[in-house]
């Protein structure tokens, strides 16, 4: 089933218009093929009093359906085969020899009237002849299709159009409500939990001690095993019932033209709207395996699995009023971020772009909306950083983008807080945290949805499951979100702080380049050190290289940025983080570290 | 010999002599007089010769012990990284003997793998931190393992986290959830009294130097992890009081008579009489106390700050020595001399809280002067300069 149609309920406008245009276009037709009666009857087609009496000429063919003319036909086909056989063959050469002959049919009149011999037998003949005229014109107006007038033909095509979509129509009605009664009968009232809990305390208030359970809101009998015969009965009830049209239509024509192969016709149209529906049907069951394996499976974690994950989640984080408690693998960096290049002071930038409302996806604005108390954690392999000297060029991209997305998160963190802490009266406002700690599953818990990812193998393999999304019962959501929260509240408490971890990593990496303690802190070439160059010449998710900046903001324009630039925004990113963190500061470096002299030995302010 | 020794052999021996060489640097630059505390790491690595070089073989070192599984239950790790565990156990014992010609045994050595893995786990971590590149991991490990055990080793380890309580609560104060005020009234007090740093000790390292390099024969690894590990938490604890932050010591003046008993090596039982080296002993380390307490660790006395020893007993529930900051704290049980190997753990949430009340209510306590003339106070400051003395007649 798909999402929107569990929110909706089991009746869906789709069946609402479903039925409606089937009853339009049923009456349409029929009303088009009772005109077209009136027009053929009208046209003075001849007809024969009665002739479109349905029930007369019904009841004349059952008194003509008899055993015996059965019996007999069936005698003829048997036994006398040869005979009527050369008969037939006679009466064909004998039209044949007439028809090859233009006079012969002459001469026959002739001969006829040769046989008259007076002039009273030769009145008589006249009259014969007359009667004989008569019937023959009749027999031919019978047998020749009538002049076809265009208001005639109009309304013929007209008809038959409106007849072959009602039949279309059929089927897919019958398909929607199929689905609307499997709907129907899986679908649950959810339990009220307001209801549920002031029955609770209303029971606990009156000194009972029994738990009072929740009426039980699923009604058993919409399973039972009547409804399953339902939807063929449905089917044949609308096809019955689209018979009615073009049976009128078949009538009115009868005269007109074969019905039979009107019938023929309307036999393919049943035919390819059966399939059409059939094919429908296939689609819709489709869909619905997808969404049963994605609530199964989850959403792989690709390009595009990774977007609508994030999309949910900051959907989530901004709604969240409790907590947020989050083991991150991969820190993303906002694309808005990237497209502040231009800008002289890119923090700046990005905080105003957060702050209006064209920019509502980002992690920022996504903060700021939120009530909860944030806490991620993130678990940085000490390993590769002790082994990146002798790292390949693709492993010192992935070192050094995880360090990014993390010092990138710790500014947004801290400017976060910043906005609300100005929000508060009392200045008093939960922080944002991350984190250092070897957390060894990967599960995001916001308030009380769990959503955990699995990784198999190399990016892009990772799927995400959201493992509360079956469970309706709230102690049981609660239940679960509490484990997982307490799983990632332990890993949290045992490990240190991001903002250590990333000084830490400057000062490792300061070690090789030989710095002095007392130098300026040249952060671009500690950078480079941790593999800056490599990320910016390898390939990567971020953004592309290129000899200009183009930060334009067309639809799925990935940014392009120069070396320089490029460069320049890494290194923003880590010195917006040493200025936030220095300033904030300990008691022992106020005096000595201003923001524009940072020397590497200051950063010993956040280690001690 | 040193070519009959494995290269893991060499490794770890490697790193305990570069554990021992920070130890002895840390020694000579924590108590340096006007030293400045922020920038030890830096008067560490003038000390070090090839720092460098040292960091690098602690941080190769790490890695392996990082990666090192822990002891199955059954007590056998299988395959290679059992075979891994066995060597770094076996080069833990070759180690001990190399530097305090001590040996563990098979036997002891597979039963305190935990304990023997958490302590080199902190070793690099100490290593690593006063040369300036403290990483978490290590650290982290040991929570993870201490969290199995139910609790930390007795000596480095727990002093490690003792002095993460001072460290905590300082950046807590750097970073507040909410600004800091200074005390300004009696109210306030006790909202700073909220957030303070509360010591139940025994043996007190803010009275005792020599209980810095106490040791223990029933240690598994060497003395050094032990020794770096209390300066740490000296260095913590002077940080945290020379930032101004309120902190708390109560130390039971029974208690402290026998704590010098045992840093003078006096035994337990009270049938023995102690020698004549062993009481001047004593006398030496109690006249040493006044000028620890404030030429070193009290340079300046800020408000909120306090060393009481308590002259009335504790109720005879008893309470675990702790250090309680406002989020964390640790729970350490001291014994005698045959010591215990799993002597604290940390303390959390509402067990914290529970802490922490009993604490300030013996705070409160200590503040009250009875009634009745003829006894003396309940508590004695010693940050009074002019009663430690007589103060400590007693003990």
């Amino acid at each position: 089933m798909h999402d929107s149609d569990h929110k909706a309920g089991f009746w869906t406008i789709k069946t609402s218009r479903g039925i409606v245009v089937y009853l339009a276009l049923w009456l349409a037709s029929l009303w088009l093929a009772l005109n077209y009666y009136d027009y053929y009857v009208d046209n003075g087609h001849s007809a024969k009093p009665g002739e479109h009496y349905v029930w007369g000429a019904a009841d004349t063919m059952v008194e003509k359906l008899s055993l015996d003319h059965a019996g007999k036909a069936l005698g003829k086909l048997l036994r006398d085969a040869p005979a009527a056989h050369d008969t037939v063959r006679a009466h064909a050469a004998d039209q044949a020899s007439r028809e090859s002959d233009p006079c012969a049919f002459a001469r026959y009149v002739a001969s006829q009237t040769a046989l008259l011999p007076s002039p009273s037998q030769s009145e008589n003949a006249n009259r014969v002849v007359e009667c004989e005229i008569g019937a023959l014109r009749e027999t031919i107006d019978d047998r020749t299709h009538p002049r076809q007038s265009l208001p005639g033909s109009l309304l013929k095509v007209l008809v038959v159009m409106a007849i072959s979509w009602l039949w279309f129509h059929t089927f897919l009605l019958t398909n929607e409500l199929k689905h609307a009664l499997s709907r129907w009968r899986r679908h649950r009232v959810p339990l009220d939990t307001a209801r549920f809990r002031e029955a609770q305390q209303q029971a606990q208030a009156d000194g009972c001690l029994r738990v009072v359970l929740p009426a039980i809101k699923t009604p058993r009998w919409r399973e039972h095993r009547f409804f399953d015969h339902v939807p063929l009965a449905l089917k044949w009830l609308l096809g019955l019932l689209s018979m009615v049209p073009p049976m009128v239509f078949a009538i009115a024509m009868h005269s007109v033209y074969e019905p039979a192969v009107f019938v023929m016709a309307l036999v393919a149209i049943f035919v390819a709207a059966e399939h059409y529906g059939g094919l429908t049907d296939t689609e819709h069951e489709l869909k619905d395996r997808t969404d049963e394996l994605k609530s199964k499976v989850g959403t792989v974690l690709d390009a595009d699995g990774l977007n609508e994950w994030r999309t949910e989640l900051y959907g989530l984080y901004g709604n969240a009023t409790d907590r947020v408690d989050a083991v991150i693998r991969y820190f993303d960096i906002d694309s808005a971020w990237w497209r502040c290049a231009g800008a002289a002071d890119p923090w700046q930038e990005y905080q105003e772009r957060c702050g209006c409302s064209n920019d509502a996806d980002t992690l920022l604005s996504t903060l700021i909306r939120t009530a909860a108390t944030v806490r991620f954690v993130s678990d940085q392999p000490l390993a590769l950083l002790e082994g990146l000297a002798r790292a390949s060029s693709e492993e010192r991209k992935e070192f050094f983008r995880a360090l990014l997305g993390l010092a990138w998160n710790l500014v947004v963190f801290d400017m976060a807080y910043e906005d609300r802490v100005a929000k508060t009266f009392d200045g008093k406002a939960a922080r944002f945290r991350i984190k250092i700690s070897r957390a060894p599953c990967w599960m995001h818990v916001v308030d009380e949805t769990v959503f955990q990812a699995i990784e198999r193998g190399k990016e892009g393999n990772a799927t995400v499951r959201q493992l509360t999304h079956d469970i309706a019962n709230v102690d049981d959501r609660r239940a679960l979100s509490g484990w997982a929260r307490n799983n990632v509240q332990d890993f949290a408490q045992h490990g240190g702080r991001a903002e250590e971890y990333v000084f830490a990593v400057l000062r490792y990496a300061a070690l090789d380049l030989h710095c002095q303690e007392e130098e300026d802190l040249a952060l671009k070439r500690l950078l480079n050190q941790l593999g800056m160059k490599n990320y910016l010449d390898e390939p990567k998710q971020d953004f592309l290289l290129a000899a200009f900046d183009d930060v334009d903001e067309r639809m799925n324009r990935s940014v392009l940025l120069s070396r320089d630039t490029a460069e320049n925004l890494c290194t923003a990113v880590f010195s917006e983080l040493l200025k936030r963190r220095l300033a904030k500061g300990n008691c022992f470096v106020e005096a000595c570290a201003t923001p524009s002299c940072t020397k590497l030995k200051h950063l010993l302010s956040e280690l001690i | 010999m040193s070519f009959l020794r494995s290269p893991s052999h060499i490794q770890a021996s490697n790193f305990w002599n570069d554990i021992k060489l920070i130890n002895e640097a840390v020694a000579r630059r924590v108590i340096e007089p006007g030293a400045q505390l922020w920038n030890i790491p830096l008067k560490v690595r003038e000390d070090i010769e090839g720092y460098h070089a040292m960091i690098g073989r602690i941080m190769a070192f790490t890695i392996e012990l990082l990666e090192l599984p822990r002891m199955s239950g059954s007590g056998k790790a299988e395959g290679m990284r059992g075979a891994a565990l066995q060597q770094f156990l076996l080069n833990c014992d070759l180690v001990l003997g190399e530097l305090e010609h001590r040996k563990l045994g098979e036997k002891e050595r597979r039963n305190r793998s935990d304990e023997l893995l958490m302590e080199n786990l902190t070793a690099a971590w100490l290593g690593l931190y006063f040369l300036g590149v403290p990483f978490v991991h290590p650290w982290e490990k040991v929570r993870r393992l201490a969290v199995y055990r139910g609790g930390f080793p007795s000596g480095g380890c727990i002093a490690k986290y003792i002095g993460d309580v001072y460290r905590l609560a300082r950046h807590r104060v750097a970073l507040p959830d909410l600004p800091v005020a200074r005390p300004s009234s009696c109210s306030q007090l006790d909202d700073i009294n909220a957030s303070a740093v509360l010591v139940l000790s025994h043996t007190p390292m803010v009275l005792l130097e020599d209980a810095l390099t106490y040791r223990n024969d029933t240690y598994a690894t060497p003395l050094s992890v032990h020794e770096l590990g209390r300066r740490y938490a000296l260095l913590q604890m002077m940080l945290y009081i020379r930032c101004g932050h309120p902190v708390h010591f109560l130390i039971p003046a029974t208690a402290l008579k026998q704590a010098l008993h045992k840093l003078a090596g006096i035994p337990d039982d009270p049938g023995a009489i102690p020698t004549e080296a062993m009481l001047r002993r004593r006398v030496a380390i109690r006249s040493k106390i006044r000028t620890w307490l404030h030429e070193t660790i009290f340079t300046s006395i800020a408000a909120g700050q306090s060393v009481r020893l308590l002259k009335f007993p504790l109720d005879a529930s008893g309470m675990p020595t702790c250090v309680l900051g406002s989020k964390t704290g640790i729970y350490t049980l001291e014994s005698g001399s045959e010591g215990l190997h799993f002597a604290g753990n940390e303390l959390r949430d509402s067990l914290l809280g529970s802490y922490r009340d009993k604490l300030l209510g013996v705070l409160k306590l200590s503040n009250v002067v009875p009634a009745a003339s003829q006894a003396g106070p309940r508590a004695v400051s010693l940050l009074d300069a002019g009663k430690v003395d007589e103060a400590l007649k007693d003990v």
